[in-house]
């Protein structure tokens, strides 16, 4: 590879810019993910937030070099050095487990049935490892069995079926981390979990982080969870990162017409029992609102919202907003 | 409460036979000796973790499982001296009337090739057999308006492909309404809906209660949507009520260590301050077993995960006991201490 002269952004392991995707479907282009940016240094959670049809598993998809036809995506993702979106199937399998790992929505109901832990995990293990590193397989899936709360004797025989849901996250966190990777996605990680579980997993996600020195990007579309253990959060509508900054700045005082109206979304446990909401339907993707593609639901809405696309804007410290408020 | 009751489980129980092997069977006691009272005008949460019998009970009340011991009684508030129906036939076809069941996921649970107004009118002309058309029509416009798919007009002439995921979800709620039940079951209605949405469907649940008088069965395992809606909860814990009683009471002090590991789990977001839950912040167990269960089943059903257990735990199932508070909680050690 030839190096490159522009100085790499050192202090950033990940830099997404102007990322987009793109479904083609019979009824036209679905645009899922519209010219997203950003960074994530290391020993960052990131959290990505947003409802159901947001483009947090098609951005995720993308960022890990996923996405097949129809799917269509550009932008740039710089992994340390390299662009992940023009490294070929070699070079992306050498970079799978070891350097990043992907851990795809709903992957614990996606472990094979009829096959036990132990050969799924070395399955993955086989492919990953080089021949001389094979005798260590066993000692490799007791050790992340381990890490993450796991008796390694009774669940690598197990099947599926004979474990919980909370214990078949883990197995799939376990072969996530079993590579030692810097960088792990996890898209909906606690989403079929109940709240006790939730916990568990999400107490287990960031004493991993801290033991092994990793570095998280958690997609959820519950932002409460979220905010447990990310420092960062990005939050989308409708493909597009509305909001950016420290998850307790955009806590404390969201910035976005969206933002905080999913924030006020959130029931509690005390104070007053009102339950607010977001009046309207999130958009259809393939006919988006014109302007700012939140202007249907907006009570903030001015004539300029509907014309013009907000693009981001630095409204503070390491904090952006894509509203036409914040010009 | 003052108002009358509109159905009450005695000792309900429904057990399930699972093949675990060639010849061998196992019974799973997914609902276990529970009594219920649901109040004309009440919304009662039934809170607990997946397979903790919610669905199950909700379904016997609705005359969808029959129980394996115990039964449930349907009273007429329509009557005022409310006589309740004992005789089986009569309860069955009651129940089945007076009893709405909606489900969870708002995706499965419409015919899909119709228009919305037909699954309404459909519903309507199988209880109103006698009604006249234009009555039928003008009832089911009325029951969207109510249920907030709103402009009717436009709505009615959807598809379900063509809604989402909340407007489907008040087109079932519109179907069960339909049937003019005195009884809405709702099955995590909202689980699947985005957050920005399910406050329409909770205000619904609450208006209906306010407007209609309906007595509604909230199955969640959410206690934060639990709480701003309902008057009363019901925990559940492998098949038991473990505790049970006005909602604002439990929730701000729970009492029963299950209780207390559910709402000390909630994300610090959705807490806030003014709860008393004790020992939060209490490391969690990482397989959330913490001891094994003793033999046979006259133990306490929290036994194996409980963190403050005693030898009692071991060799006797605590009865729900009421407490000054107006609760009920099956805990040995539940309400002794003075905090
Ligand atoms: N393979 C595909 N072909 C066509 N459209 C797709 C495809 N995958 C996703 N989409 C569409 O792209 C949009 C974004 O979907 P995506 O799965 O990225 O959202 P999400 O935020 O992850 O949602 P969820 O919370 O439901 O997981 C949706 O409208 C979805 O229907
Ligand atoms: N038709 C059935 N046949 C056999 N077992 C069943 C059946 N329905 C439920 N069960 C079992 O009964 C127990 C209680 O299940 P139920 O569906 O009532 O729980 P739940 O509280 O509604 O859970 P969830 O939150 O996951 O919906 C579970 O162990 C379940 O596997
Ligand atoms: S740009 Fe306009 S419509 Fe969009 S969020 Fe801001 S104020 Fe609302
Ligand atoms: S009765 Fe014993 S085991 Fe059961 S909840 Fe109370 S203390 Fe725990
Ligand atoms: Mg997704
Ligand atoms: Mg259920």
């Amino acid at each position: 590879m030839i190096p490159t002269l522009e100085v790499s952004p050192v202090d950033s392991l990940l830099v997404v810019s102007d990322l987009s995707v793109g479904y083609v479907t019979k009824n036209g282009l679905l645009r899922a993910v519209n010219e997203v940016s950003f960074k994530v240094s290391p020993g960052d959670v990131t959290g990505i937030v947003g409802e159901s049809g947001s483009g947090k598993t098609s951005l995720a998809n993308a960022l890990l070099a996923l996405l097949r036809p129809p799917a269509i995506s550009k932008g740039r993702v710089s992994f340390g050095e390299r662009n992940i979106l023009s490294l070929n199937d070699d070079e992306l399998r050498k970079l799978r487990w070891k350097e990043l790992s992907y851990i795809p929505q709903g992957s614990m109901n996606s472990l094979n049935p009829v096959m036990r832990i132990k050969d799924q995990f070395s399955g993955i293990l086989q492919t990953h490892l080089d021949q001389a590193e094979r005798d260590r397989i066993r000692r490799v899936m007791e050790d992340s069995l381990s890490k993450v709360g796991l008796d390694a004797h009774n669940v690598l025989d197990a099947y599926p079926h004979e474990l919980s849901g909370g214990m078949k996250q883990r197995v799939i966190i376990a072969m996530a981390i079993s590579l030692g990777p810097k960088l792990i996605v996890a898209d909906e990680p606690t989403t079929a979990l109940d709240v006790v579980t939730q916990k568990d997993i999400m107490t287990m996600l960031a004493e991993l982080k801290k033991q092994m020195g990793l570095t998280l990007i958690l997609i959820s579309h519950d932002i409460s969870i979220l905010a447990e253990i990310c420092n960062y959060l990005l939050v989308m509508y409708a493909g597009r990162v509305v909001e950016r900054g420290r998850s307790e700045d955009i806590l404390n005082s969201p910035k976005h017409p969206y933002t905080s109206g999913l924030v006020a979304s959130i029931p509690r446990l005390t104070g007053e029992k009102r339950v607010a909401g977001i009046p309207g339907e999130p958009p259809d993707l393939v006919t988006l609102p014109t302007g700012c593609a939140f202007h249907p639901r907006c009570k903030y809405r001015m004539t300029a919202c509907v014309s013009q696309v907000p693009s981001s804007v630095s409204v503070g410290d390491e904090r952006e907003v894509a509203c036409l408020l914040y010009r | 409460m003052d108002e009358p009751l509109v159905l009450k489980a005695e000792k309900v129980t429904k057990h399930f036979e699972a093949k675990t092997g060639l010849l061998k069977r196992t019974v799973i006691r997914a609902v276990e000796s529970v009594d219920l009272e649901l109040h004309k005008g009440e919304i009662l949460a039934l809170v607990g973790e997946s397979g903790s019998g919610k669905t199950t009970l909700g379904r016997v009340i609705a005359g969808m499982y029959s129980s394996t011991d115990g039964g449930v009684s349907y009273f007429e508030t329509d009557t005022g001296n409310a006589p309740s129906l004992q005789e089986k036939s009569t309860k069955r076809r009651f129940a089945a009337q007076q009893v709405q069941y909606v489900f969870q996921d708002p995706f499965s649970s419409l015919p899909p090739h119709k228009k919305i107004k037909s699954s309404i009118y459909e519903v309507l002309k199988l209880y109103r057999p006698k009604a006249d058309a234009k009555g039928l029509e003008d009832e089911t416009k009325k029951l969207l308006e109510l249920v907030g798919l709103t402009p009717v007009e436009q709505m009615k002439e959807k598809f379900p492909h063509e809604l989402s995921g909340g407007q489907r979800q008040r087109v079932s709620f519109a179907r069960a309404l339909a049937v003019r039940p005195k009884v809405l079951i709702a099955d995590e209605p909202v689980s699947m809906l985005d957050v920005s949405i399910r406050a329409g469907i909770l205000e619904l649940m609450k208006r209906l209660r306010d407007g209609e008088g309906l007595s509604i069965i909230y199955i969640t395992h959410d206690i934060t949507t639990a709480r701003v809606i309902s008057d009363t909860i019901y925990v559940l814990y492998r098949g038991r009520v473990v505790e049970k009683g006005p909602i604002d009471t439990v929730v701000q002090k729970p009492l029963h260590p299950y209780t207390v590991t559910l709402i000390s789990s909630l994300p610090g977001l959705t807490l806030g301050s003014g709860v008393h839950v004790p020992g939060r912040g209490a490391p969690a167990a990482k397989d959330r077993s913490l001891r094994s269960e003793p033999p046979g089943i006259d133990h306490c059903v929290f036994y194996g995960r409980c963190p403050i257990a005693i030898e009692l735990c071991a060799r006797e199932r605590p009865a729900l006991r009421g407490l000054a508070d107006g609760r009920e909680v099956a805990c040995f050690l539940a309400g002794s201490e003075t905090t």
